[in-house]
């Protein structure tokens, strides 16, 4: 019996680990060919080369495109944080009627496919006369932002105890003052952890860039353009690495942050 | 009664952009999906049946709808059915790194979506990474040519694309489940595998749910995937749809075009979630 | 006595529902200036909520609380003269020690000189001198209860209110804490309000009781007077242990006096009359366990009955004894500190054994 066990257990962490493996395989498979000395991405391998990378930081429109995708994400970062924060705060510190149904409407955008948010906002903003551009995908963005943004910062507030910010009052302390000196302060990990991460997410949005950008590409619609052209796949790969590698590091230091307190949490309760 | 307001001043912002930003354009695109195109590119607003009538009459639309949701069943359940083993692992083998197990399963999902799809095309292309491999290493003489652009190259994309939400919710309800269940179970003479159906199973049921949701309603809809690596053969209802927000230029078509696809896939969410409670209700 | 004080603070008809529930049923009450006023009452019967209305974190539905002489009902619980302990102390687990303490001189406008002074004489004052940088996941159970006071006593409140502070604590440092707390309110001379449902703590640390249940107060008075004549028979069965039996009133006299039939005690002579009395009222008699005495001869006391014991049990210190009285139907409990030579046997199952108490020991209650 307890050998039956232990052969489950072996296949299953096999199995899990050769799946893990599958999971990152494209990922590798990027950088690997990245430093290949050959315009065609197949084996056996060529030589190690730096050249891709050294063309893209030649390239002027590569730098465009980066700067508006850094613009839009920061602005779809702070404003989806700050809305989600306050609607985390409503959701976990106060009773809410139809809390429920609340819930609901704030996590609609992440059901509805990019494609159709992307054009029934085209034909929104088309039909009121009102331009494309950065500011529109800015809009968009918040709004595939803003439910993870909620889900990040009510998984942080939610194990909070009330008798803290009552505690402030008690002190003294304005409700503003308590906000700034408690909420925010024990919020903060959260916070942080969702200004990284919807970031990446706008960031390594392409669909919605692509129908409301106009003729300002973000990085992801830049890089799709350059797909039609065989000549510009290695260093379509070169970029693709640096990005890849870049909101690895990102994403890990905001998991890190906000699962670095869970422990704590528990043993103090 | 000022105490009270304040949740609602809290939640407004947020409640007005999900308004704003996507439930006035869904209103809008579903009235544009009655409009019809007049010469020179204009809208002709005055309202009309005729872009659903084109649909039903010409028999290459429903085929491309049948196979969106044909795949999208497809990738549902290949991607349930590799999650299941690798979310038991997590939840009942690892014992020390399991947040360790969490963030590499996360990891992946966080970078960019069409990077990964298109590093997909990269490998399965003909000239491609899996056959110039296996090439050289002398497996094969001659490139595989049915590795890309066809449906299968969409669904194997697709449900590596969608692995981690799969596995996330699969884990959370076996997380949940009371260890003292299953002692009590082979206390009580379930084998290991009898306690898995009769137990964990039915109990993990609400996390397969999630997850079939979760997968089927977005890829539905998925169109980076297809414009990639589908092929001719591999086109999915959202490649249509961009067609006429984009070269075919007829955007009252195309908002037909999402507005049914939007009708069909919350038909069928809301009808596996009818048939799931039931089975569920059964179960128990 | 008391008359000359003036209330630090005053609830006058106060009410307070949540929902359907009654936390707080028309209390009105004056706590006294420098007073150790202790609130006793199960767990739900608003005595938490009544603390909770003073420090202004909930509001009553109607009636009136001052606070000195200022009727509080427009000042937000950070304007109001009062800081509260809290039941898990709600120490700021980001801020360390010092500025848990420093917290609540944010807005007083002090400069750091003076404000630095001021906290190292308040932890000095809790001895928790050189902890200043300490955070609070880094202190005992017994440290951050003393950071909360901490920081509750430095802002110079008139009135300290203490939720069920020493409930964490273990029972040794339990005790510690109750003469620490109790010299602290005597030292800085402010009231303190505390909210307790251990007797135990209420009767050794307050200069008042009041006893809560269901939203009400039952009773308030010296712990003397609450353990010796509680006023009604819920206080009586809630602070320490009670017999009780029922008896018959015989007759009432004209000078007052009443005779009572107790069964298997005999006629025994009251003084004081219950408020329906009459002859042949249907009532009970009360008595402690240590007021009964227990011994194997029949002693020479006023009142000696003999009985069968039932159950005995050794507690160390005491031991505690179930006997059934001849005549009378339910056993009495009786408990007998352990104070005869060592090696002696107490009483045991089924022995004949001698009850004698004082007849004015016994307390009489309506049914």
């Amino acid at each position: 019996m307890a050998g039956m066990r232990r052969i489950g257990q072996r296949l299953r962490g096999t199995f899990s680990w050769g799946y893990l493996f599958f999971l990152y395989l494209p990922i590798l498979i990027l950088p690997l060919f990245s430093f290949n000395d050959s315009y065609y991405i197949s084996f056996p391998l060529k030589g190690f080369t730096t050249r891709w990378y050294q063309e893209l930081s030649a390239d002027p429109s590569i730098l465009g495109a980066l700067l508006t995708s850094l613009q839009i994400a920061c602005a779809a970062a702070v404003l989806s944080t700050l809305l989600g924060l306050m609607s985390a705060r409503a959701l976990t510190r106060h009773r809410v009627r139809g809390e429920k149904s609340l819930l609901g409407v704030i996590m609609l955008p992440l059901v509805v496919p990019e494609l159709i948010i992307g054009v029934s906002l085209l034909t929104m903003l088309n039909h009121a006369s009102a331009g494309l551009g950065k500011w529109a995908v800015v809009l968009g963005h918040v709004l595939i932002c803003y439910p993870f943004s909620v889900a990040i910062l009510m998984s942080r507030m939610e194990g909070f105890d009330k008798s803290l910010e009552e505690a402030s009052l008690d002190l003294g302390s304005t409700h503003w003052q308590t906000f700034r000196w408690v909420v925010l302060p024990l919020a903060l990990p959260g916070v942080i952890a969702s200004v990284l991460l919807t970031f990446t997410i706008s960031f390594d949005e392409f669909l919605i860039a692509f129908f409301l950008s106009s003729n300002e590409p973000t990085l992801p619609v830049y890089i799709w353009g350059q797909l039609r052209f065989p000549k510009k796949l290695p260093s379509t790969l070169a970029l693709g690495t640096a990005i890849i590698f870049v909101s690895f590091a990102v994403v890990a230091f905001a998991e890190w942050l906000r699962r670095r307190d869970a422990p704590k949490k528990e043993a103090s309760q | 009664m000022r105490k009270n307001s304040v949740p609602y001043w809290l939640l407004s912002p947020g409640i007005l952009l999900v308004s704003v930003v996507l439930l006035l354009p869904l209103a809008i695109l579903f009235v544009a999906s009655f409009w019809g195109m007049a010469q020179g590119g204009e809208f002709d607003t005055s309202l009309t049946f005729a872009n659903y009538q084109k649909m039903l009459e010409r028999p290459g639309y429903a085929t491309i709808f049948l196979r969106s949701i044909g795949i999208s069943s497809a990738v549902t359940l290949l991607t349930i059915a590799l999650a299941y083993p690798i979310a038991y692992y997590v939840a009942f083998d690892v014992r020390h790194r399991k947040i360790l197990w969490l963030v590499l399963i996360t990891l992946p999902f966080w970078t960019s979506y069409l990077l990964r799809v298109f590093a997909w095309k990269v490998i399965l292309g003909w000239n491609g990474i899996l056959n110039s491999g296996l090439v050289s290493l002398g497996i094969i003489d001659q490139p595989i040519g049915i590795l890309l652009y066809n449906p299968l190259s969409v669904i194997i994309t697709l449900s590596h694309a969608w692995a981690t939400f799969a596995i996330l919710p699969i884990y959370l309800s076996l997380e949940k489940i009371d260890r003292n269940l299953l002692d009590a179970a082979s206390d009580l003479g379930d084998s290991p595998w009898r306690s898995f159906l009769r137990i964990t199973l039915p109990l993990s049921m609400p996390g397969v749910i999630a997850a079939a949701l979760i997968i089927f309603i977005p890829t539905v809809g998925d169109y980076i995937t297809p414009a990639l690596v589908g092929g001719p053969d591999g086109l999915m209802v959202s490649n249509l749809i961009q067609a006429q927000f984009g070269r075919a230029n007829n955007w009252p078509f195309g908002a037909a075009l999402s507005v049914v696809s939007i009708a069909c896939v919350t038909l069928l969410a809301l009808m596996f979630t009818a048939f799931a409670r039931k089975l569920t209700a059964r179960i128990h | 006595m008391t008359t000359d004080k003036r209330p630090a603070v005053e609830l006058q008809q106060v009410s307070k529902c949540f929902g359907d529930f009654r936390a707080l049923d028309n209390i009105s009450l004056a706590i006294h200036e420098a007073e150790f006023f202790s609130i006793l009452g199960p767990s739900g019967c608003g005595k938490s909520t009544m603390l909770r209305l003073i420090a202004g974190l909930e509001h009553a539905d109607s009636g009136k609380l001052m606070i000195g002489d200022r009727d509080m009902a427009e000042v937000p619980a950070y304007g109001r003269p009062c800081n509260m302990v809290f039941q898990n102390y709600a120490i700021f687990p980001h801020l360390s020690v010092g500025d848990n303490v420093a917290y609540g001189l944010r807005n007083a406008g002090l400069k750091k000189r003076a404000l630095e002074e001021k906290i190292e004489n308040m932890l000095n004052a809790v001895q928790l001198a050189g902890l200043e940088k300490r955070k609070p996941d880094q202190l005992s159970g017994g440290q951050r209860q003393r950071v909360a006071l901490a920081r509750a006593l430095v802002r110079e409140p008139k009135v300290l209110l203490l939720d069920e502070p020493l409930g964490a604590l273990d029972k040794s440092l339990r005790e510690q804490m109750q003469h620490e707390l109790r010299e602290l309110q005597q030292s800085v001379g402010i009231t303190f309000i505390l909210v307790t449902h251990d007797q135990e703590e209420a009767l050794s640390m307050s200069d008042r009781i009041a006893v809560m249940s269901e939203g009400r107060i039952l009773q308030i008075a010296t712990p003397l007077d609450i353990y010796e004549q509680p006023n009604c028979s819920h206080v009586a069965t809630f602070i320490g242990d009670m017999n009780f039996i029922d008896a018959t009133t015989d007759d009432v006299q004209d000078d007052g006096s009443v005779e009572v039939i107790v069964p298997g005690f005999g006629r025994l002579r009251f003084n004081q009359r219950l408020p329906s009395e009459r002859r042949g009222l249907a009532h009970r008699v009360a008595i402690r366990p240590e007021k009964l005495r227990i011994s194997r001869q029949q002693t020479e006391a006023e009142l000696c009955v003999s009985g069968l014991v039932v159950t005995s049990s050794y507690w160390g210190d005491q031991s505690q004894f179930q006997i059934t009285v001849d005549g009378c139907d339910t056993p009495v409990t009786v408990a007998a500190h352990n104070v005869g030579q060592s090696g002696e046997t107490p009483p045991a199952r089924g022995e004949r054994v001698w009850l004698s108490a004082r007849p004015g020991a016994f307390l009489r209650f309506e049914n």
